[in-house]
């Protein structure tokens, strides 16, 4: 257990500065690879086209953040929080989104390939033409999502489609 | 205000910690088992747990009670005065909740169960299984489900954009993103 790296699995000292890790930060082509932003609120930052390979985002908010283009793959996304989140053309590929929050997230030509989309809430996304070739989708819910011409070709797992627009899209 | 969230393995339900940093009280949201993280948790941040606060009587969120109260000497409120077997002080509609110097407000989020109670403290709520990220709790009957679309409506989509929302099962949210993307409420 724990030393001094945090216990719960999101954990945040609400008063603590946030310094540079604040809502709305540009941070717009950064290389944030293997960065630690766990747990922080990120709410609406710029991160288009920013490098975060493998980068730390448990449990961060991201909601309404621009991630276009930036380069997700690898990164931890368990439990964070990407509701209204612009990914478009962002690479994902072989991040962990176990229960991530991606309602009402867009995502237009994202990559998903090989992600774990466990228990995640994709409800409401548009993720026309998205790619989640070889993902895990047991247990994700993507009530009334826009998924048309997505790729779920060798994607895996029960997920709930209610409503989803699957029009075009391939298995 | 400090702040832990914690997966549990039963049900993957959601419990939380929050803690004063003026006086170290604190808080437990929910408790589906009495995880020595939380234990760990309360130690590490020299936190002494005053407050148990039961959002709907569970087993997936009161399963950790008995073996909690067995430690800590803290009071313990749920909507219908009973939970997991025990018996509670009553939280109710409008009640005011004291974590240290962290005032909270109980509003009630019924549906799911009758007894449902959500917290509002400063930014941020928690709504047990009333509301969930993209989501709404499983109902019995038609009745029930148009109540809590509408108490929650009512009291949680009206706090403020930024508000966060910590949910008894999955990932948190905020009201921006309940108000403007949940299918259940647009």
């Amino acid at each position: 257990m724990a030393g001094s790296r945090p216990i719960a699995n999101v954990e945040r000292i609400t008063s603590a500065d946030p310094g540079e890790w604040k809502p709305g930060v540009q941070l717009a082509g950064r290389n944030l690879d293997g960065e630690d932003l766990a747990g922080k609120r990120l709410s609406g930052a710029n991160l288009e086209r920013a490098r975060l390979r493998s980068a730390n985002l448990r449990g961060t908010f991201l909601d309404g953040a621009n991630l276009r283009g930036a380069d997700l793959e690898g990164a931890d996304l368990e439990l964070a929080v990407l509701g209204g989140a612009d990914l478009s053309g962002a690479r994902l590929c072989g991040a962990n989104l176990k229960r991530a929050n991606l309602v009402g997230a867009r995502g237009h030509q994202a990559d998903f390939t090989d992600a774990d989309l466990y228990y995640s809430r994709p409800g409401n996304a548009d993720f026309q033409d998205a790619v989640f070739r070889g993902a895990n989708l047991q247990r994700a819910i993507f009530r009334r999502a826009n998924l048309r011409n997505a790729d779920f070709t060798g994607a895996h797992g029960q997920a709930n489609f209610e409503n989803a627009n699957l029009e075009g899209s391939r298995r | 205000m400090i702040f832990g969230h914690f997966l549990i393995d039963v049900n993957e339900a959601n419990a939380f910690v929050v803690g004063c940093e003026e006086t170290r009280d604190a808080a437990l949201v929910d408790v589906a088992d009495f995880d020595p993280r939380i234990e760990a948790f309360l130690a590490r941040h020299e936190l002494h747990l005053t407050t148990v606060f039961i959002t709907h009587d569970h087993y997936d969120h009161t399963g950790g009670l008995r073996e909690l109260l067995a430690k800590y000497d803290a009071t313990v409120y749920s909507g219908k005065g009973h939970a997991g077997g025990r018996k509670t002080r009553v939280a109710r509609h409008g009640d005011t909740l004291r974590i240290g110097d962290i005032e909270g407000r109980v509003v009630e989020t019924p549906g799911h169960t009758e007894e449902g109670i959500s917290l509002i403290l400063p930014g941020m709520v928690f709504t047990g299984d009333a509301l969930f990220a993209g989501s709404v709790g499983g109902t019995t009957n038609p009745r029930d489900a148009q109540r809590q679309v509408q108490t929650i409506r009512e009291h949680i989509l009206t706090l403020p954009d930024d508000y966060e929302i910590h949910t008894g099962h999955g990932p948190s949210s905020t009201v921006r993103i309940e108000r403007t993307h949940n299918p259940f409420f647009v």
